[in-house]
């Protein structure tokens, strides 16, 4: 699968509009353009969400080519009422590319995904803690099947 | 009919959240986006837990895999089609169900709470269509997972399951296998082969 042609700068600037009418900052928590949603955010988005990403590159670009009326607010609502799946894909990259940034993260209280260290204590201490113990005892269900 | 059970699970990360607490196309826009998002997010993100209740659907003949001429691999070889229809019964257990953890989210304290009725894409245990049992007409492999029709041919994974239950299949897969690989080695002598 390959990679999706880049956006182009007024796709990007549309990107921009449009993301922070979604996310326009407050309550501590940095609007999308802030974090930059529609600069590098969007790029490690795009390289990672391959099937999705040709779509997105095409909305973003078919909006930017013929925005229509309003405010950004006004063109998103448009966008969400009369083409929710647009809308959702537009929406699930925006807010996926702004989690990504450190001062989203700080804000929010979300240190992001990382390893967990799972000890075979872990996993194994309901054995040593005799949850098991019936069961042993008991033995195979159907000898001999 | 049958049984569930229930998993309690983290709501996720920040997007999945979003998506599950107040994205949702049918929320209004002020409560989803703008202002909102962050109002939302910040009173909801990391201050909940979801109840996955997990049924056991029970088998239908019509649920059912068959070949698709229409949509051919790469050898040209006929796909597959699934048929596949959530019963009565599943959705009736499972309403049942979410009536019973909205009573238990409310003794939590809960202040706001979330349903998704019927979480329909990529949630659940793909079982059956390889069914094990004695009659041959009635099953596809017998009860050592070898198919009745084709010599030396095992089946050793879920789709022998006859039923679901309700819990996660993965260790009753695990103990299927090793049984009738066990099985196979014993009798490995005697299997018949394709001429």
């Amino acid at each position: 699968m390959t990679a999706a042609a880049p956006l182009s700068p007024a796709a990007r600037a549309t990107l921009r509009e449009l993301a922070d009418a979604l996310i326009p900052g407050g309550a501590g928590q940095p609007s999308a353009s802030t974090a930059g949603v529609a600069d590098v955010l969007i790029d490690r988005v795009l390289a990672v969400r391959l099937k999705a990403a040709p779509s997105f590159v095409a909305l973003l670009e078919r909006l930017a080519a013929d925005p229509g009326p309003g405010t950004p607010t006004e063109r998103a609502q448009r966008l969400r009422r009369d083409h929710p799946t647009d809308f959702q894909l537009l929406a699930g990259f925006v807010v996926g590319a702004w989690q990504l940034a450190e001062p989203v993260r700080a804000a929010i209280g979300y240190p992001g995904q990382g390893p967990s260290d799972v000890t075979f204590e872990d996993e194994t201490g309901y054995v040593t803690e005799g949850l098991l113990d019936p069961v042993l005892e008991r033995g195979p269900r159907a000898p001999g099947i | 009919m049958r049984g569930t059970k229930w998993n309690l699970m983290p709501v996720g990360g920040p997007l999945f959240h979003h998506d599950l607490v107040v994205g949702g196309a049918d929320r209004p826009w002020d409560e989803a986006w703008g202002a909102g998002f962050h109002r939302n997010l910040g009173r909801t993100f990391g201050r909940g837990f979801t109840w996955g209740i997990q049924g056991d659907d029970l088998p239908d003949e019509a649920n059912r895999i068959t070949l698709d001429p229409s949509t051919p691999d790469s050898d040209g070889l006929p796909g597959v089609r699934i048929h596949y229809t959530v019963s009565e019964n599943s959705r009736r257990m499972l309403a049942w169900n979410l009536a019973r953890v909205r009573e238990a989210m409310a003794a939590t304290g809960a202040t706001e709470t979330y349903e998704v009725p019927l979480w329909g894409t990529g949630i659940g245990h793909v079982l059956g269509t390889a069914v094990m049992g004695d009659d041959p007409a009635r099953s596809v492999v017998d009860r050592w997972g070898r198919t009745h029709e084709v010599p030396n041919l095992y089946v050793m994974d879920s789709s022998a399951f006859v039923t679901g239950g309700a819990v996660n299949p993965g260790a009753t897969i695990l103990a299927l296998a090793l049984r009738a690989a066990e099985h196979l080695a014993d009798e490995r002598r005697a299997q018949a082969t394709p001429r």
